[in-house]
Protein backbone atom coordinates (compact mmCIF):
# COMPACT_ATOMS: atom_id res chain seq x y z
CA UNK A 1 0.00 0.00 0.00
CA UNK A 2 1.62 3.23 -1.12
CA UNK A 3 -0.96 5.67 0.15
CA UNK A 4 -0.44 6.48 3.77
CA UNK A 5 -3.39 7.15 6.07
CA UNK A 6 -4.61 10.70 5.73
CA UNK A 7 -3.81 12.64 8.83
CA UNK A 8 -4.99 16.22 8.76
CA UNK A 9 -2.45 18.64 10.12
CA UNK A 10 -2.55 22.38 10.58
CA UNK A 11 0.44 23.28 8.53
CA UNK A 12 -0.66 24.91 5.29
CA UNK A 13 0.84 23.73 2.04
CA UNK A 14 3.04 26.45 0.72
CA UNK A 15 2.38 27.66 -2.80
CA UNK A 16 -0.54 25.26 -3.16
CA UNK A 17 -2.83 27.91 -4.57
CA UNK A 18 -0.32 29.72 -6.72
CA UNK A 19 -0.10 29.36 -10.44
CA UNK A 20 2.88 27.51 -11.74
CA UNK A 21 4.43 26.70 -15.06
CA UNK A 22 3.44 23.33 -16.46
CA UNK A 23 5.72 22.85 -19.45
CA UNK A 24 5.01 19.16 -20.08
CA UNK A 25 1.26 19.66 -20.24
CA UNK A 26 1.49 22.52 -22.69
CA UNK A 27 4.14 20.69 -24.71
CA UNK A 28 1.96 17.64 -25.22
CA UNK A 29 -1.04 19.75 -26.15
CA UNK A 30 1.11 21.83 -28.48
CA UNK A 31 2.38 18.71 -30.21
CA UNK A 32 -1.09 17.65 -31.27
CA UNK A 33 -1.54 18.34 -34.94
CA UNK A 34 -4.53 20.34 -36.09
CA UNK A 35 -4.91 17.93 -38.99
CA UNK A 36 -5.57 14.88 -36.87
CA UNK A 37 -8.36 13.81 -34.56
CA UNK A 38 -7.64 13.38 -30.87
CA UNK A 39 -9.54 12.11 -27.88
CA UNK A 40 -8.69 13.46 -24.47
CA UNK A 41 -9.95 12.39 -21.04
CA UNK A 42 -9.95 14.97 -18.27
CA UNK A 43 -11.19 13.73 -14.90
CA UNK A 44 -11.72 17.26 -13.55
CA UNK A 45 -15.01 19.15 -13.80
CA UNK A 46 -15.45 20.86 -17.15
CA UNK A 47 -14.55 24.54 -17.39
CA UNK A 48 -14.28 27.04 -20.18
CA UNK A 49 -10.50 27.53 -20.31
CA UNK A 50 -9.88 23.84 -20.92
CA UNK A 51 -12.39 23.75 -23.75
CA UNK A 52 -10.79 26.83 -25.25
CA UNK A 53 -7.34 25.29 -24.97
CA UNK A 54 -8.34 22.34 -27.10
CA UNK A 55 -10.77 24.11 -29.38
CA UNK A 56 -8.19 24.67 -32.10
CA UNK A 57 -7.92 20.91 -32.52
CA UNK A 58 -10.31 18.52 -34.13
CA UNK A 59 -10.82 16.62 -30.93
CA UNK A 60 -13.20 14.98 -28.55
CA UNK A 61 -12.99 15.91 -24.90
CA UNK A 62 -14.31 13.36 -22.44
CA UNK A 63 -15.32 15.30 -19.34
CA UNK A 64 -16.96 12.98 -16.84
CA UNK A 65 -16.16 15.34 -13.97
CA UNK A 66 -15.33 12.31 -11.89
CA UNK A 67 -12.39 13.34 -9.75
CA UNK A 68 -14.46 13.54 -6.57
CA UNK A 69 -16.33 10.34 -7.41
CA UNK A 70 -13.07 8.48 -7.93
CA UNK A 71 -11.66 10.03 -4.76
CA UNK A 72 -14.64 8.77 -2.78
CA UNK A 73 -14.56 5.20 -4.10
CA UNK A 74 -13.74 2.80 -1.34
CA UNK A 75 -11.73 -0.30 -2.15
CA UNK A 76 -13.23 -1.96 0.93
CA UNK A 77 -16.68 -1.80 -0.63
CA UNK A 78 -15.38 -2.74 -4.08
CA UNK A 79 -14.02 -6.11 -3.06
CA UNK A 80 -14.61 -7.93 -6.34
CA UNK A 81 -13.51 -7.16 -9.88
CA UNK A 82 -17.14 -7.00 -11.01
CA UNK A 83 -18.06 -4.42 -8.36
CA UNK A 84 -14.98 -2.39 -9.18
CA UNK A 85 -15.69 -2.49 -12.90
CA UNK A 86 -19.31 -1.43 -12.36
CA UNK A 87 -18.17 1.46 -10.17
CA UNK A 88 -15.66 2.63 -12.78
CA UNK A 89 -18.23 2.36 -15.59
CA UNK A 90 -20.68 4.40 -13.52
CA UNK A 91 -18.00 6.97 -12.75
CA UNK A 92 -16.34 7.30 -16.14
CA UNK A 93 -18.98 6.05 -18.54
CA UNK A 94 -16.82 4.04 -20.93
CA UNK A 95 -18.37 0.71 -21.87
CA UNK A 96 -17.68 -1.90 -24.52
CA UNK A 97 -20.42 -0.45 -26.68
CA UNK A 98 -19.41 3.11 -25.82
CA UNK A 99 -15.76 2.90 -26.69
CA UNK A 100 -13.24 5.68 -26.84
CA UNK A 101 -9.79 5.93 -28.41
CA UNK A 102 -8.01 8.14 -25.92
CA UNK A 103 -4.79 9.85 -26.97
CA UNK A 104 -4.27 11.72 -23.72
CA UNK A 105 -5.38 11.15 -20.13
CA UNK A 106 -5.25 14.09 -17.73
CA UNK A 107 -5.25 12.87 -14.14
CA UNK A 108 -3.84 16.09 -12.60
CA UNK A 109 -2.98 15.33 -8.95
CA UNK A 110 -5.58 12.58 -8.52
CA UNK A 111 -3.01 9.72 -8.36
CA UNK A 112 -1.81 11.10 -5.02
CA UNK A 113 -5.24 10.49 -3.52
CA UNK A 114 -6.27 7.11 -4.88
CA UNK A 115 -5.59 3.80 -3.25
CA UNK A 116 -2.86 2.13 -5.28
CA UNK A 117 -5.10 -0.82 -6.12
CA UNK A 118 -7.79 1.55 -7.33
CA UNK A 119 -5.24 3.43 -9.40
CA UNK A 120 -4.14 0.17 -11.03
CA UNK A 121 -7.76 -0.82 -11.64
CA UNK A 122 -8.48 2.59 -13.17
CA UNK A 123 -5.58 2.24 -15.60
CA UNK A 124 -6.61 -1.30 -16.56
CA UNK A 125 -10.18 -0.11 -17.07
CA UNK A 126 -9.06 2.74 -19.32
CA UNK A 127 -6.56 0.80 -21.43
CA UNK A 128 -9.12 -0.78 -23.82
CA UNK A 129 -10.32 2.76 -24.53
CA UNK A 130 -6.89 4.09 -25.45
CA UNK A 131 -4.76 4.20 -28.58
CA UNK A 132 -1.54 2.19 -28.44
CA UNK A 133 0.76 5.10 -27.58
CA UNK A 134 -1.61 6.97 -25.28
CA UNK A 135 -0.06 9.66 -23.06
CA UNK A 136 -0.84 10.24 -19.40
CA UNK A 137 -0.21 13.48 -17.52
CA UNK A 138 -0.10 13.78 -13.73
CA UNK A 139 1.18 15.94 -10.90
CA UNK A 140 2.80 14.18 -7.97
CA UNK A 141 3.33 15.87 -4.62
CA UNK A 142 6.92 15.50 -3.52
CA UNK A 143 6.56 17.09 -0.11
CA UNK A 144 5.44 15.18 2.94
CA UNK A 145 2.20 17.18 3.18
CA UNK A 146 -0.36 17.81 0.48
CA UNK A 147 -3.87 19.35 0.42
CA UNK A 148 -6.55 17.01 1.77
CA UNK A 149 -8.47 16.80 -1.51
CA UNK A 150 -7.51 16.69 -5.20
CA UNK A 151 -7.27 20.13 -6.74
CA UNK A 152 -9.05 21.67 -9.65
CA UNK A 153 -6.42 22.97 -12.01
CA UNK A 154 -7.22 25.69 -14.49
CA UNK A 155 -5.13 26.46 -17.52
CA UNK A 156 -3.82 29.97 -17.70
CA UNK A 157 -1.81 31.97 -20.15
CA UNK A 158 1.99 31.77 -20.26
CA UNK A 159 1.92 27.96 -20.04
CA UNK A 160 0.78 28.12 -16.42
CA UNK A 161 -1.84 26.30 -14.41
CA UNK A 162 -3.40 27.37 -11.15
CA UNK A 163 -4.91 25.23 -8.44
CA UNK A 164 -8.39 26.33 -7.41
CA UNK A 165 -9.39 25.37 -3.88
CA UNK A 166 -13.15 25.69 -3.47
CA UNK A 167 -13.20 23.07 -0.74
CA UNK A 168 -14.10 24.27 2.76
CA UNK A 169 -11.06 22.40 4.04
CA UNK A 170 -8.72 24.35 1.78
CA UNK A 171 -5.45 24.94 3.55
CA UNK A 172 -5.60 21.73 5.53
CA UNK A 173 -3.13 19.05 4.63
CA UNK A 174 -2.55 15.35 4.90
CA UNK A 175 0.36 13.04 4.34
CA UNK A 176 1.39 12.63 0.75
CA UNK A 177 2.27 9.21 -0.68
CA UNK A 178 5.39 10.86 -2.15
CA UNK A 179 5.62 8.55 -5.13
CA UNK A 180 9.02 8.03 -6.57
CA UNK A 181 9.24 7.40 -10.27
CA UNK A 182 9.55 3.63 -9.92
CA UNK A 183 6.59 3.27 -7.58
CA UNK A 184 4.52 5.58 -9.78
CA UNK A 185 5.31 3.49 -12.85
CA UNK A 186 4.30 0.34 -11.00
CA UNK A 187 1.01 1.90 -10.01
CA UNK A 188 0.37 3.19 -13.52
CA UNK A 189 1.74 0.17 -15.39
CA UNK A 190 2.04 -0.26 -18.41
CA UNK A 191 2.72 3.48 -18.58
CA UNK A 192 6.36 4.49 -18.42
CA UNK A 193 7.70 7.92 -17.55
CA UNK A 194 8.68 9.77 -20.68
CA UNK A 195 9.48 13.15 -19.16
CA UNK A 196 9.43 14.59 -15.66
CA UNK A 197 10.00 18.10 -14.31
CA UNK A 198 10.03 19.44 -10.76
CA UNK A 199 7.67 22.39 -10.54
CA UNK A 200 7.51 25.14 -7.97
CA UNK A 201 5.52 24.36 -4.84
CA UNK A 202 6.81 20.81 -4.45
CA UNK A 203 5.03 19.25 -7.40
CA UNK A 204 6.61 16.90 -9.89
CA UNK A 205 5.06 16.99 -13.33
CA UNK A 206 5.02 13.64 -15.12
CA UNK A 207 4.31 12.75 -18.70
CA UNK A 208 3.96 9.02 -19.18
CA UNK A 209 3.37 6.96 -22.27
CA UNK A 210 1.95 3.50 -22.71
CA UNK A 211 4.59 1.08 -24.00
CA UNK B 1 -43.31 13.80 -35.29
CA UNK B 2 -44.47 17.22 -34.17
CA UNK B 3 -44.42 20.06 -36.64
CA UNK B 4 -44.28 23.40 -34.89
CA UNK B 5 -46.00 25.37 -37.65
CA UNK B 6 -48.86 22.97 -37.47
CA UNK B 7 -48.84 23.27 -33.70
CA UNK B 8 -49.01 27.06 -33.91
CA UNK B 9 -51.90 26.97 -36.35
CA UNK B 10 -53.70 24.41 -34.30
CA UNK B 11 -53.08 26.29 -31.09
CA UNK B 12 -54.42 29.51 -32.59
CA UNK B 13 -57.51 27.72 -33.83
CA UNK B 14 -57.96 25.98 -30.53
CA UNK B 15 -57.69 29.20 -28.60
CA UNK B 16 -60.45 30.66 -30.74
CA UNK B 17 -62.63 27.63 -30.28
CA UNK B 18 -61.86 27.57 -26.55
CA UNK B 19 -63.65 30.85 -26.22
CA UNK B 20 -66.80 29.37 -27.64
CA UNK B 21 -66.69 25.66 -27.03
CA UNK B 22 -64.62 25.07 -23.88
CA UNK B 23 -63.17 21.91 -25.30
CA UNK B 24 -60.18 20.84 -27.33
CA UNK B 25 -58.75 17.74 -28.97
CA UNK B 26 -55.18 16.62 -29.54
CA UNK B 27 -53.46 18.76 -32.12
CA UNK B 28 -50.94 16.24 -33.22
CA UNK B 29 -50.49 12.54 -32.74
CA UNK B 30 -48.25 11.26 -29.96
CA UNK B 31 -48.32 14.45 -27.93
CA UNK B 32 -50.25 15.82 -25.05
CA UNK B 33 -53.04 18.20 -25.98
CA UNK B 34 -51.71 21.55 -27.16
CA UNK B 35 -51.83 24.39 -24.76
CA UNK B 36 -52.40 28.08 -24.95
CA UNK B 37 -48.93 28.38 -23.45
CA UNK B 38 -47.45 27.21 -26.74
CA UNK B 39 -47.35 30.37 -28.75
CA UNK B 40 -45.39 32.14 -31.42
CA UNK B 41 -43.36 35.15 -30.35
CA UNK B 42 -41.26 37.12 -32.78
CA UNK B 43 -40.61 34.15 -35.05
CA UNK B 44 -40.02 31.75 -32.19
CA UNK B 45 -42.22 29.02 -30.88
CA UNK B 46 -42.36 28.77 -27.14
CA UNK B 47 -43.17 25.78 -25.00
CA UNK B 48 -44.48 27.26 -21.79
CA UNK B 49 -43.35 26.36 -18.30
CA UNK B 50 -46.43 24.25 -17.55
CA UNK B 51 -46.22 22.23 -20.77
CA UNK B 52 -44.88 18.68 -20.93
CA UNK B 53 -44.26 17.06 -24.29
CA UNK B 54 -43.40 13.43 -24.90
CA UNK B 55 -42.47 12.84 -28.50
CA UNK B 56 -40.48 14.24 -31.38
CA UNK B 57 -40.46 17.97 -32.00
CA UNK B 58 -39.39 19.43 -35.35
CA UNK B 59 -39.88 22.68 -37.17
CA UNK B 60 -38.50 25.55 -39.20
CA UNK B 61 -38.26 28.28 -36.62
CA UNK B 62 -36.55 29.06 -33.37
CA UNK B 63 -37.78 27.23 -30.32
CA UNK B 64 -37.79 28.36 -26.70
CA UNK B 65 -38.44 25.67 -24.11
CA UNK B 66 -39.60 26.71 -20.68
CA UNK B 67 -41.40 23.45 -19.90
CA UNK B 68 -40.47 19.81 -20.20
CA UNK B 69 -39.69 17.82 -23.34
CA UNK B 70 -38.91 14.12 -23.48
CA UNK B 71 -38.04 12.87 -26.96
CA UNK B 72 -36.09 14.48 -29.78
CA UNK B 73 -35.89 18.06 -31.01
CA UNK B 74 -34.89 18.92 -34.57
CA UNK B 75 -34.92 22.46 -35.94
CA UNK B 76 -32.37 22.56 -38.72
CA UNK B 77 -31.08 26.04 -39.44
CA UNK B 78 -32.73 27.51 -36.34
CA UNK B 79 -32.01 27.92 -32.66
CA UNK B 80 -33.16 26.12 -29.57
CA UNK B 81 -33.09 27.81 -26.18
CA UNK B 82 -33.77 25.88 -23.01
CA UNK B 83 -34.75 28.46 -20.42
CA UNK B 84 -33.94 28.29 -16.72
CA UNK B 85 -37.21 26.51 -16.03
CA UNK B 86 -36.77 24.08 -18.90
CA UNK B 87 -36.17 20.38 -18.30
CA UNK B 88 -35.31 18.43 -21.41
CA UNK B 89 -34.50 14.78 -21.97
CA UNK B 90 -33.84 14.78 -25.66
CA UNK B 91 -31.27 14.71 -28.39
CA UNK B 92 -31.25 18.11 -30.07
CA UNK B 93 -30.21 19.10 -33.57
CA UNK B 94 -30.21 22.81 -34.30
CA UNK B 95 -28.09 25.63 -35.62
CA UNK B 96 -27.46 27.15 -32.20
CA UNK B 97 -28.35 25.60 -28.87
CA UNK B 98 -28.44 27.65 -25.68
CA UNK B 99 -28.95 25.87 -22.37
CA UNK B 100 -29.96 27.79 -19.27
CA UNK B 101 -31.92 24.94 -17.70
CA UNK B 102 -31.49 21.20 -17.33
CA UNK B 103 -30.73 18.94 -20.26
CA UNK B 104 -30.04 15.25 -20.57
CA UNK B 105 -29.21 14.22 -24.10
CA UNK B 106 -26.88 14.70 -27.02
CA UNK B 107 -26.51 18.06 -28.70
CA UNK B 108 -25.62 18.66 -32.31
CA UNK B 109 -25.13 22.37 -32.87
CA UNK B 110 -24.25 23.22 -36.44
CA UNK B 111 -23.01 26.66 -35.42
CA UNK B 112 -22.50 26.66 -31.67
CA UNK B 113 -23.59 25.39 -28.30
CA UNK B 114 -23.70 27.69 -25.28
CA UNK B 115 -24.19 26.43 -21.74
CA UNK B 116 -25.06 29.38 -19.52
CA UNK B 117 -24.03 29.62 -15.86
CA UNK B 118 -27.40 28.21 -14.77
CA UNK B 119 -27.22 25.36 -17.26
CA UNK B 120 -26.81 21.72 -16.30
CA UNK B 121 -26.04 19.37 -19.18
CA UNK B 122 -25.42 15.65 -19.11
CA UNK B 123 -24.69 14.37 -22.59
CA UNK B 124 -22.46 14.60 -25.61
CA UNK B 125 -21.94 17.71 -27.69
CA UNK B 126 -20.85 17.91 -31.31
CA UNK B 127 -20.34 21.46 -32.53
CA UNK B 128 -17.62 23.65 -34.02
CA UNK B 129 -17.95 26.11 -31.13
CA UNK B 130 -18.77 25.35 -27.52
CA UNK B 131 -19.02 27.89 -24.71
CA UNK B 132 -19.26 26.84 -21.09
CA UNK B 133 -19.90 29.77 -18.80
CA UNK B 134 -18.47 29.82 -15.28
CA UNK B 135 -20.82 27.99 -12.96
CA UNK B 136 -22.30 25.81 -15.68
CA UNK B 137 -22.38 22.09 -14.98
CA UNK B 138 -21.41 19.66 -17.71
CA UNK B 139 -20.76 15.94 -17.79
CA UNK B 140 -20.17 14.12 -21.04
CA UNK B 141 -18.05 14.65 -24.10
CA UNK B 142 -17.45 17.58 -26.40
CA UNK B 143 -16.45 16.95 -29.98
CA UNK B 144 -15.28 20.07 -31.70
CA UNK B 145 -15.13 20.07 -35.45
CA UNK B 146 -13.47 23.26 -36.59
CA UNK B 147 -15.00 24.09 -39.95
CA UNK B 148 -13.16 25.76 -42.77
CA UNK B 149 -12.89 29.48 -42.27
CA UNK B 150 -12.40 31.23 -38.96
CA UNK B 151 -14.55 30.48 -35.98
CA UNK B 152 -14.27 31.98 -32.55
CA UNK B 153 -14.96 30.67 -29.13
CA UNK B 154 -15.87 33.03 -26.34
CA UNK B 155 -15.50 32.11 -22.71
CA UNK B 156 -17.14 33.89 -19.84
CA UNK B 157 -13.94 35.80 -19.26
CA UNK B 158 -14.30 37.30 -22.73
CA UNK B 159 -11.22 35.48 -23.96
CA UNK B 160 -11.37 34.48 -27.57
CA UNK B 161 -9.82 31.63 -29.46
CA UNK B 162 -9.67 31.46 -33.19
CA UNK B 163 -10.26 28.11 -34.79
CA UNK B 164 -8.49 27.47 -38.04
Amino acid sequence: MLVKPMKVVDEPVQDADRSKKSPLLFDVVGNFSENSFFEILDVMPAYSQLIEQFSSLHCKLHLPGCNKSLFSLSMDALDTDAKLNRALIKTLGFKKQNKASLNLILLWDLPNYLDTNLLRALIQYLLPHCVADVMLHAYIHTREQMPTTPGIYQLQSDRKVSRIDKDKNAGQTCLSPMYYQETLQKALSPFLVQRSILLSGGMQEYLLQCR
Amino acid sequence: MIDMKQIKENVSNKIKTYQTQEESGPAVKDTQPPSRNMSAKQGSASIGASIRIKGDVSGDENLIIQGEVDGTITVHGHNVTISKTGKVKANIEANQIIVEGKLEGDLNGNEKVIIRETGNVHGNIVSPRVTLEDGALFKGSIEMEPHSGVNTLHGNDSSEIKLA
